[in-house]
């Protein structure tokens, strides 16, 4: 048996009968469990919100269709204009959940999830009454107790917790010089010995992930796959740093300091910092003060309207089916929009400008990359809303374009058309390879800072590791 | 087995050894002789690569220490002051670990037993906890270990400090065990009248320095005692 | 004479664990690490509240300017097209966000709905917001009893503290006396780490100064200096019944994982559970229905309205609609507008009775951790809590409200029969209102910091308990 054998078989031994690694497990397991219950809660509690949006529209053209149906008449067709004038197209178009939203709600509260569409509805207001929640703040400033949560904050603690003697102990114990004068390099010993801790404390709560998220939710084998090779990454970067800790540390209450410092660090203060600069060099676009830019606009385009209806052409005879003012509305729509659009562009910029900062914000901490990669494979990240807003935006102007075209055939709309007829808003994911791109990045970052450690530790160790002087 | 050239080790502008020349052959015991830091402990660290030398060569069966560390401890065993054991496996687990280390073939229960009843042992503490073992039976599982390995040379830094006397005499026994089966021993030591009994060469160190060495059975135990109190003395400036 | 001897005794403690204090390198490096990251975040805080003020002043006046730009407008529209009021910055808010990232400071103000706030600063982030920003109130609410623990783990445990303990004892000190100066001692330093802070936050807030605010300054520095005490107590005890360094810093850490962590995140979720409040689309469907039933006010020949109709031409003694002397449609709007108010007012009043018992819920967390009664009582003082927001809410809802039915009546009195369209110049004909909230006076904060300080109070005694048990114990192995 190889010499690391001996240690990494001796050092699990140690582990298992320190009697601490079993509550360490079974803490684990019991908050992943509370944590992906909660999650499942609010995934379908977003579900059943989701199904009530689609209803809604539903419903709208349903009630609708039987207008035409049962009550509409030649006589009284001018009071049914909001079911048969293209212009009172109703629409909802919303953002389905991801293929594990039990993981995390992510970015899910920051972005809308739905939006109201009419062909005169202003572009920039088709999110707002999907924008509000009515969630008490106290619970979102607490933050999800999500799985998110507990693999990002709390697996590097628990991970922490059982490594961070790794050889403090035997240090503190006065057994490292006897261990170094075994003709076994302190390299090997510690590699043995962290293989022993990964197979033990990253190992088991990786399957225990796996067993409550296949539980818990109905995800596939790739995406399953996919959170345990990175959550096990994570979990290894933290065991490197423990591993790294104790090159330096003369005791175990020392390890420990530093291991917490670390701790600290790359998941309290780094984040606050890439925060705090993120804010400083790329803040964000003021909403209210692109809000009154934008109600400018509205109001210039109205009195641009106003103006050319004083040389408006008279009323025609035989009246049109849809009235001229709805035309003219729609005239006024059009061109609100085109100062809409001009004057959000710079705005735009801007937030696409702090969107970019804080996709680069990832390789400052591997907490910070670990968190987006979850988000993505929740489904429930930035990019994956920005992508929806801008597909609701694109199909508003499909529904314009067509209530255009009925507005320029006369054509009304008819039973049929709420039968079969309706354009429907389908979300279109991003490619796989865009999305495995991004999760590659958020995995190269974890796997830097694990590399990172290893040279620094190396150079440590080639160097004068151990306190024999 | 054991040998240094010229040895000398240096912190800052602390001399810690000062050009040190042993010649340790096997079945010899030299034991060092001297006050705390007189440069005893770092000889043996030197010898097990732990520091680098500032000057001069440690060697270990002609090998040179800081050309092969690792073919160095091949071949020595190291008895720290204190002998610590992992608490949570017994002796016989311990044994099998460090021996392992070691890279001794054929570890079988059997074998593991036999050493450690060789090295004294109570076969009823054999599968106890080690966190339960007194510093003299931790002792023993080092001796254990030594047979194990039959080591070439053994280094031993004060290894009866805080042993009662029956656990030190027990100690001693096994020692020249060892010396018997062939083995260098270094060992470094406070203890007058037990260097006398069991070295084959006595050697004080001072301030770094090997001020002298001599046949153990050259001197008496009392003229041995005011040796050493008239060299410490000298160095007090009393 | 004992009493005496007994003083001098322990004066001679605090004295010697003030040099400790002074000359241990790791500890002055702790302190000044709080401090330094307190003051930082104290700064950084104080220039956002600078720049969120100027800039909510600014949108305000723009804002106005778009009110007035409508010129000739359809009163009923204008309505629609509503009005946009942000909510001043409190000069306290820099010591402590509380919620304001997640309450937003703009509303908008329209007809026949109530909003909430919007653009909220946790909007549209990323992955990084996930971590949220570093305020004065995390650093002296979850870092600082960290950095405690850090520095009192090893008082009293590890070989070499155990045993200068046993030597102190030896000498004549008794346990408790040991324990009683350490805490004094650690104690002093925190008050003064506390005070520096307060200075701090004191001359940032400078043009905030009066009496109220240097009560409510002086309330939350108290309020901190009790938690930091029954931290700082509960470590001593912890490291005077534990012999081991290690096992007393593992402990400390759990305490604290547990205390500024779990707990602060745990209590809200289950407070959700135990009382949950609908989401954004349940309520808004539950209100959308009940105005459904009612009359809107948009459709005069709604069957609904027919009892008011009736009442209305009673009152004014005709026969027929078009025989009013006021335009109904006016009075409709008027009508409307007063019926989904009190829905609103109704659907939000159970809500805020919702969020009331959340909070009470999550107060009682308070037992497992000192932090549950920290917070609530931190963000009162500062005005950043859901209280604060609620009472400008309901001065935004107030001005809404004359806004709207300012508009309502002048279609009702000004709009004439023969008037196909209808447009008049809408800002001067709400000049008159105008918007200007003011924040709860100290007193109305004052009955919500009971509950908490006391619960302060009991952890500090329970935090002395603890410590006098830790030192009996050690009598007991003397």
């Amino acid at each position: 048996m190889s010499t690391a054998t001996i240690i990494l078989r001796t050092e699990m031994l140690r582990m298992v009968r320190g009697r601490w690694l079993l509550p360490l497990w079974l803490a684990f397991l019991a908050v992943c469990g509370y944590a992906a219950w909660e999650g499942a809660a609010w995934s379908q509690q977003r579900g059943t919100a989701l199904a009530a949006i689609q209803d809604e529209e539903r419903e709208v053209h349903r009630m609708r269709r039987d207008q035409i149906v049962n009550e509409l008449t030649p006589e009284n067709k001018a009071r049914y204009g909001g079911a048969i004038y293209a212009t009172a197209m109703s629409f909802r178009a919303t953002l389905p959940q991801g293929e594990l939203p039990v993981l995390t709600a992510g970015q899910a509260e920051g972005y809308p999830m739905a939006a109201k569409i009419f062909p005169f509805v202003a572009s920039n207001t088709i999110f707002d009454e999907y924008m509000a929640g009515m969630e008490n703040p106290a619970v979102l400033a607490a933050g999800r107790f999500d799985l998110a949560f507990v693999l990002v904050w709390l697996l590097p603690l628990l991970v922490l917790a059982g490594s961070f003697d790794l050889w403090s102990f035997e240090r503190e114990r006065g057994m490292e010089p006897w261990l170094l004068a075994q003709p076994v390099s302190p390299a090997r010993y510690l590699l043995a010995k962290a293989a022993a801790r990964a197979l033990l404390l990253v190992g088991p709560p990786v399957l225990v992930l796996v067993a409550v998220l296949r539980f818990t939710a109905a995800a596939g084998p790739a995406a399953l796959l996919q959170v345990a090779l990175l959550s096990a990454l994570y979990g290894l970067f933290w065991l490197g740093l423990a591993t790294f800790v104790n090159l330096f540390a003369r005791n175990a209450a020392q390890a420990a300091l530093g291991c917490v410092a670390g701790w600290l660090a790359l998941v309290v203060l780094a984040p606050a910092l890439a925060l705090g600069m993120t804010d400083l060099f790329a803040p964000r676009a003021s909403p209210a003060e692109r809000t009154n830019a934008l109600r400018a606009m509205a109001m210039q385009a109205r009195a641009e309207v106003r103006r050319q209806a004083d040389a408006a052409p008279p009323e025609r005879l035989p009246a049109p089916n849809i009235p001229d003012n709805l035309r003219k509305r729609a005239l006024e729509v059009e061109r609100g929009e085109q100062l809409i659009q001009a004057a959000v562009q710079p705005y735009r910029a801007q937030d696409e400008r702090r969107q970019r900062w804080m996709d680069l914000s990832r390789a400052s901490s591997p907490a910070i990359a670990f968190q987006d990669a979850l988000e993505r494979l929740a489904g429930a990240d930035a990019g994956r809303a920005l992508r929806y807003q801008d597909q609701a935006h694109g199909f508003l102007l499909g529904v314009r374009r067509l209530t255009q075209r009925y507005l320029e055939q006369d054509r009304l709309l008819t039973a049929a058309d709420y039968e079969h007829g309706m354009p429907r808003f389908v979300y279109r994911e991003a490619p796989p390879g865009a999305r495995l791109g991004a999760l590659g990045v958020d995995a190269g970052v974890m796997a830097l800072f694990l590399l990172a450690l290893l040279a620094l530790g190396a150079r440590r160790l080639r160097r004068q590791a151990f306190h024999t002087e | 087995m054991l040998r240094t050239h010229a040895l000398s080790k240096t912190f800052g502008a602390h001399r810690a050894l000062d050009s040190l020349d042993l010649d340790i052959a096997p079945g010899e015991i030299f034991c060092m002789l001297g006050a705390n830091g007189a440069g005893k402990t770092t000889t043996i660290k030197l010898l097990l690569g732990f520091l680098k030398p500032t000057a001069g060569q440690a060697l270990v069966d002609g090998i040179d220490v800081q050309a092969d560390p690792a073919g160095a401890r091949r071949r020595l065993l190291y008895l720290p002051e204190q002998v610590a054991l992992y608490g949570e496996l017994s002796g016989l687990e311990n044994l099998r670990y460090f021996a392992g280390l070691a890279g001794v073939p054929d570890c079988t229960p059997q074998r593991l037993r036999g050493w450690l009843g060789a090295a004294g042992v109570p076969p009823a503490a054999v599968e106890r906890r080690a966190g339960d073992y007194s510093k003299g039976m931790r002792q023993k599982v080092a001796i254990a270990l030594a047979i194990a390995r039959s080591a070439r040379g053994l280094l031993l830094d004060e290894p009866t400090s805080g042993l009662d006397p029956t656990a030190s005499a027990e100690f001693h026994r096994l020692l020249l065990g060892q010396r018997d089966a062939g083995a260098a021993v270094l060992m470094a030591t406070h203890d007058l009248f037990r260097a006398r009994e069991v070295a084959t060469t006595i050697g004080l160190m001072r301030d770094g320095r090997l001020l002298c060495s001599f046949k153990a059975q050259e001197l008496s135990a009392r003229e041995l005692e005011q040796l050493y109190l008239d060299e410490m003395s000298a160095a007090a400036g009393v | 004479m004992e009493a005496s001897a007994s003083t001098a005794v322990l004066r001679q403690i605090v004295r010697q664990q003030w040099l400790i204090l002074l000359r241990e390198r790791r500890l002055r490096i702790l302190g000044v690490l709080v401090l330094a990251i307190t003051a930082i975040a104290l700064v950084a805080a104080a220039i956002d509240a600078r720049r969120a003020q100027q800039a909510r002043a600014h949108d305000a006046h723009v804002e106005a300017e778009v009110w007035e730009a409508q010129e000739a407008a359809n009163p009923h529209g204008a309505a629609h097209f509503g009005r946009y009021v942000y909510k001043p910055v409190q000069a306290l808010s820099v010591l402590d966000p509380g919620l304001q990232a997640h309450l937003g400071g703009t509303l908008k103000l329209e007809g026949h709905v109530q909003s909430t706030s919007r653009f909220k600063s946790t909007d549209g982030g990323a992955a990084l917001s996930r971590f949220g920003g570093f305020s004065p109130a995390f650093s002296m609410q979850v870092l600082a009893p960290l950095l405690i623990v850090f520095a009192a783990f090893g008082a009293f445990s590890g070989e070499r503290a155990r045993n200068l303990m046993w030597q102190e004892i030896g000498a004549g000190a008794s346990p408790w006396q040991l324990l009683g100066g350490r805490f004094l001692a650690f104690a002093g330093a925190l008050l003064g780490l506390l005070a520096l802070a307060g200075v701090l936050a004191a001359l940032l807030g400078m043009s905030a100064w009066s009496v109220p605010y240097f009560g409510a300054l002086a309330l939350m520095l108290c309020a901190y200096a009790l938690y930091w005490l029954a931290v700082l107590g509960i470590v001593l005890a912890i490291t005077a019944m534990t012999a081991s360094a290690r096992t007393a810093l593992l402990a400390g850490l759990g305490f604290w994982v547990v205390s500024a962590i779990l707990a602060p995140m745990l209590a809200p979720m289950l407070a959700e559970r135990r009382h949950p409040t609908p989401t954004a689309t349940e309520f808004h469907a539950r209100v959308v229905d009940e105005i459904m039933k009612g009359p809107d006010g948009h459709n005069p020949r709604d069957a609904r309205f027919a009892a008011f109709q009736q009442a209305t031409l009673k009152q004014y003694k005709v026969s027929r609609i078009e025989a009013l002397p006021i335009n109904y449609s006016g009075l409709l709007f008027e009508y409307g507008e007063k019926t989904t108010a009190d829905i609103y007012n109704r659907h939000f009043e159970r809500l805020y009775a919702d969020y009331d018992a959340q909070a009470a819920y999550s107060l009682m967390a308070s037992v497992v951790s000192p932090l549950m009664a920290l917070r609530p009582l931190s963000s009162a003082l500062a005005q950043s809590d859901l209280p604060a927001h609620r009472h400008f809410l309901a001065q935004a809802e107030r001005y809404r409200y004359a806004l709207v039915q300012t508009l309502n009546r002048d279609i009702k009195f000004n709009r004439k029969p023969e008037m196909r369209e209808y447009a008049t110049d809408v800002a001067a004909v709400t000049r008159g209102l105008r918007f200007e909230p003011v924040p709860l006076t100290l007193a109305q904060v004052l009955p919500r910091t009971i509950a908490p300080l006391g619960w302060l109070l009991a952890w500090l005694a329970a935090a002395v308990a603890l410590m006098r048990f830790a030192a009996w114990r050690l009598e007991g192995r003397a």
